[in-house]
């Protein structure tokens, strides 16, 4: 009678378990867990990586759900390990993702950090705010040079829109940036 | 009877053995052209075709025959033969045929994608005897390391966003960094996004192809699949200029629009 009561029990879970997977989430949060008002040392290329938990609306912790880390394009800003100024991670199982490997740029000043959240259907978006301090090191690495270059091209993107919206031609056109996130490459024979 | 002289002609006969000398190099000295000389360019790039001249130092009595030989050492980071190099008429050797009092022939070649020293060698005969002269009739061009070139870039949607195909050669068989430079459609307007794809993932990649047999006949020829995940707008997406780099420098971009 007890282990039927018990199976009847753990059968009970189960159930309760599957339902509220395939339950689709109300409502999503963002927490920022770390890097909310870090301050960045240019000189030592360090930054404070950007932890965030994601939480339903009964603050459970969400996992599976997939986060993007958007950086300022121009400006100060940071690079990610990718090169990119795009990061999409998935939470663990403890609905926390985080952004490793972030590195401030060279340009001085304050920037956000677009955070982006997306599990079944549902959205969260938030902002996670740094600045970056001190002046960039005399000896510029190799890999400096590809965060300058980064930074350089993004400033000389900045340039662009800024001259085509003074150009008039659209200046009232849409935003609606994006998130591009490159994946693994292959080389092979020319097609 | 015989009078006295007929009879010394009618005496026994003694018989003697003679030796006839006859030298046989005085025969190919008179057939050696007086010079002959090939002349083609210092340098030549990727995919073109320089010409090649057999030039002789005056007008030679019969016809000349030989042959054109193309040799090629690689110096490329990851060395390989280039199966594209090779005469205009096909393969590594090329049949010459001078007339009688002609002094040039011209020939061209088709050079492939691999930096390197391209050497040509002529042989010349006449009536079947080799009459090359002693000093060798060569010339060498030389294909210097380039950045890379981006021939094609081709934009294929996919299920969670679209890849890209970026083809092109790099003469040293090295890239080391993919740059992607991403344009909005007209009617909208955020700023450029640029991502770079650093050495530390692409280089390997790069040489795993460029190591591999199947390479070899491509010379440094590839084709790069870059896949991009889109999370949000990716109809606002209108164009992208794609360039590579190697340790000679940054290639011209290349661009492509999104249908």
């Amino acid at each position: 009678m007890r282990r039927a009561s018990s199976l009847s029990a753990l059968l009970g879970c189960l159930l309760a378990l599957q339902a509220s997977q395939s339950q689709p989430v109300a409502k999503l949060n963002i927490v920022i867990v770390e890097g909310q008002g870090a301050v960045n040392n240019i000189r030592q290329r360090t930054a404070r990586e950007p932890v965030v938990q994601i939480q339903d609306a009964n603050r459970r912790p969400v996992a599976g759900a997939a986060v993007t880390f958007i950086l300022p394009s121009a400006g100060p800003s940071g690079v990610f390990p990718n090169g990119s100024s795009v990061v999409t991670t998935v939470t663990d199982e403890n609905g926390q993702a985080a952004a490793l490997g972030l590195r401030p740029n060279n340009m001085p000043g304050e920037f956000q950090i677009r955070v982006t959240a997306a599990y079944r259907g549902q959205t969260a978006s938030a902002s996670i705010s740094q600045t970056n301090v001190g002046t960039p090191a005399r000896a510029i690495s190799g890999k400096l040079i590809t965060v300058l270059a980064l930074a350089g091209g993004a400033a000389v993107g900045g340039a662009l829109v800024a001259g085509r919206s003074a150009g008039g031609a659209g200046s009232d056109g849409k935003v609606a940036r994006p998130v591009i996130t490159p994946g693994t490459p292959e080389v092979g024979s020319p097609r | 009877m015989w009078s006295r002289p007929i009879r010394r002609l009618l005496r026994p006969v003694r018989l003697m053995a003679f030796t006839l000398l006859v030298a046989a190099w005085p025969l190919r000295a008179q057939l050696a052209p007086v010079g002959a000389t090939l002349e083609c360019p210092a340098t030549a790039e990727p995919k073109q075709q320089p010409r090649v001249a057999l030039v002789l130092a005056g007008p030679y009595a019969g016809q000349l025959s030989g042959r054109l030989t193309l040799t090629f050492v690689p110096n490329a980071a990851i060395p390989s033969d280039d199966a594209s190099l090779q005469f205009s008429t096909g393969g590594r050797t090329a049949p010459l045929t001078l007339a009688a009092g002609s002094t040039r022939a011209e020939f061209s070649l088709q050079t492939g994608t691999v930096a390197g020293a391209i050497r040509i060698n002529a042989t010349l005969e006449a009536a079947g005897v080799d009459v090359t002269p002693v000093a060798a009739v060569a010339c060498t061009i030389t294909m210097a390391r380039r950045v890379p070139a981006v021939t094609e870039v081709g934009i294929g949607y996919t299920a969670t966003g679209f890849n890209l195909s970026v083809t092109g050669y790099s003469t040293p068989r090295q890239v080391t960094e993919a740059r992607f430079r991403f344009l909005p459609r007209p009617e909208y307007n955020w700023a450029p996004i640029e991502i770079v794809i650093p050495a530390e993932t692409i280089a390997g990649k790069f040489s795993d192809w460029y190591r591999s047999s199947a390479s070899a006949q491509f010379g440094s020829q590839f084709t790069l699949l870059q896949p991009f995940r889109v999370d949000q707008n990716l109809h606002t997406v209108g164009s992208v200029y794609v360039s590579l780099r190697n340790q000679e420098g940054l290639s011209a971009e290349q661009s492509a629009s999104f249908p």
